[in-house]
């Protein structure tokens, strides 16, 4: 009873502990982004590779996300006769929910952990420890320009989500429901609010893309230099990731709604 | 290990650290080091004269990496002092040890190579990271790096495309690419086939004299070492055990240094470590008289 105590107040500390430590770290990455702007290269270059490389898994996710919302959608509205507000059931719950949500659950998965792996693999071989002694900051040269790829890229990716979302519930919706193309546009254009709906996803897949970002690297960064270590590590990222994700989401979604 | 005590150890001549000697660009002052309450380092003080092949020997995880990190800055000493090119390094704040470490360069163990660079841009690193050169004239630098270590035809390679002597060689050429002043080498010769340690060990010598160079070399390669270096130092225990020319430590009698450069099982390092009594871990009846060890 005693060590089952102490191995939760243990496990309670280190889990502090290590909040403390990403804390400290993320403050360490926002001083050195000055090399991540100046030579926007390096940024670039890791954007093509978090972003450019997720393309796919982010428009495939998106068109299925959306396809399954418009079938799902139909089959309760159909109840209540208003099959023909489905355009403006996808569209709402892609911009405000599913898409900073799940673009950031399949980044963390996608992204996120190669981000860790590869950072993790550059310790373990001691390339970081080697660019330090060659006086270059890794922090400044390796993981701040990953971290802005990653926060760049997500509002992209979630926007690409959503539209491929969005185009998935139109094919639903006019090629198999039946429903007119012109009804299902306008329905939509008149029920999503550019600021309400639009701007508070983009607000979140921002708050989504500096979270799982900064796991990546930090989970990278402080990884054991073992094998073992890196994989427990990449494991750490896509569970930290998807945990903080839905916390953040329930955060802001509650500032979010109006009339609470 | 009372044996290994650097009190009881012969005089031996011409150390490099007597003052009126030379310059030394490294001098490592009384330095304990330990983490926690272990102490892996206790009382080290060397110095390495400036223009000099000094190395460090001693066996598996006595303390000789760590050496090097302190020399390096990424470690501090929990008491003592390291001096490198007259300045503290413990003292300095970070900007100051980054611009101390621009005159240094350490070849890490397995060349920690940036695996996502060609050789070419492996060498090229540094080059375009601290200078302001031209492209083509990076080239031309890299090229003469990688010709130095025999290896312009593999620029184009990859670190995975390299065998172990060739990524150590491009590890070699990376170190100098600057022309550091300090050229820190860890482990070079581990893992080399005959040749390949031949070519490591002669490409050192020859950098470290072409570039007018201060050279460490942390290993345990005793002939190898014996050939290029101008000064040894063995540390065991934690603890400098010997030093001094390459000839006198091929005439020296003293225990550990006759052990480890001839190779030898048994002796003041002792083949076993510290254990309880075979028998009893074998739970074996001893005959009256028998011997355990």
């Amino acid at each position: 009873m005693i060590n089952a105590i102490r191995r939760i107040g243990s496990r309670g500390i280190d889990t502090i502990w290590r909040a403390g430590a990403m804390a400290r770290f993320f403050w360490l990455v926002l001083l050195n982004s000055g090399m991540s702007f100046r030579r926007l290269h390096l940024t670039v270059r890791e954007i093509y590779f978090a972003g450019v490389m997720s393309l796919v898994i982010i428009m495939v996710s998106g068109l299925f996300v959306g396809m399954v919302l418009g079938l799902q959608g139909f089959e309760t509205l159909q109840k209540y006769g208003a099959e023909e507000t489905m355009g403006v059931l996808v569209a709402l719950s892609l911009v405000r929910e599913l898409g900073p949500v799940v673009t950031a659950l399949l980044f963390a998965s996608r992204a996120g952990s190669a981000i860790t792996a590869e950072i993790g693999l550059m310790k373990a071989t001691e390339q970081l420890k080697a660019m330090d002694m060659m006086a270059i900051d890794p922090i400044a040269r390796v993981v701040a320009p990953r971290f802005w790829a990653g926060v760049m890229s997500m509002p992209i990716l979630a926007a690409l989500f959503s539209a491929m979302g969005i185009f998935g519930g139109y094919i639903v919706a006019v090629a198999l429901v039946g429903i007119d193309p012109g009804v299902f546009w306008a329905n939509m254009q008149s029920a999503v609010d550019f600021r309400y709906d639009i701007w508070n996803g983009i607000i979140k897949s921002i708050a989504f893309g500096i979270a799982v970002s900064i796991i990546a690297t930090f989970e990278g960064f402080d990884a054991d230099p073992t094998a073992e270590g890196v994989s427990r590590a990449t494991t750490r990222t896509v569970v930290t990731s998807a945990l903080t994700v839905l916390a953040i989401d329930l955060i802001l979604t509650a500032f979010m709604i109006r009339g609470l | 290990m009372g044996a290994l005590n650097h009190r009881q150890m012969p005089t031996l001549t011409t150390n490099p650290a007597t003052p009126a000697s030379r310059v030394n660009f490294v001098e490592i002052n009384n330095v304990d080091f330990g983490y926690d309450k272990r102490l892996i380092l206790k009382g080290i003080t060397m110095a390495v004269p400036k223009g000099k092949l000094v190395a460090i020997m001693g066996g598996s995880g006595c303390g000789k990496t760590t050496l090097l990190r302190l020399i390096g800055g990424q470690l501090k000493p929990s008491s003592g002092t390291v001096k490198v090119a007259g300045q503290l390094v413990a003292d300095l704040d970070r900007e100051r040890l980054y611009a101390l470490r621009r005159k240094m360069s350490m070849l890490f163990q397995f060349g920690a190579l940036f695996t996502d660079m060609s050789v070419f841009d492996n060498i090229a690193f540094q080059l375009r990271e601290h200078t302001d050169l031209p492209e083509d004239m990076i080239r031309d630098l890299v090229l003469m790096k990688l010709n130095a270590v025999g290896l312009r035809g593999a620029a184009k390679l990859f670190p995975a495309e390299l065998s172990g002597g060739m990524a150590r060689r491009v590890a070699l050429a990376r170190a100098v690419a600057l022309d550091p002043e300090l050229i820190m080498y860890d482990e070079p010769f581990a893992g080399l086939d005959p040749i390949s340690l031949s070519a490591v060990g002669n490409t050192i010598r020859k950098l470290n004299d072409a570039l007018g160079a201060t050279s460490i070399v942390v290993t345990h390669d005793v002939v190898e070492s014996l050939q290029i270096v101008d000064y040894l130092y063995f540390v065991a225990d934690g603890k400098i055990v010997g030093q001094g020319t390459p000839e006198e430590i091929r005439a020296s009698t003293e225990p550990f240094i006759k052990q480890f450069v001839h190779a030898e099982m048994d002796g003041p390092v002792p083949f076993h470590y510290p254990a309880p009594k075979y028998a009893n871990d074998l739970d074996l009846q001893l005959p009256a008289g028998g011997v355990s060890r």
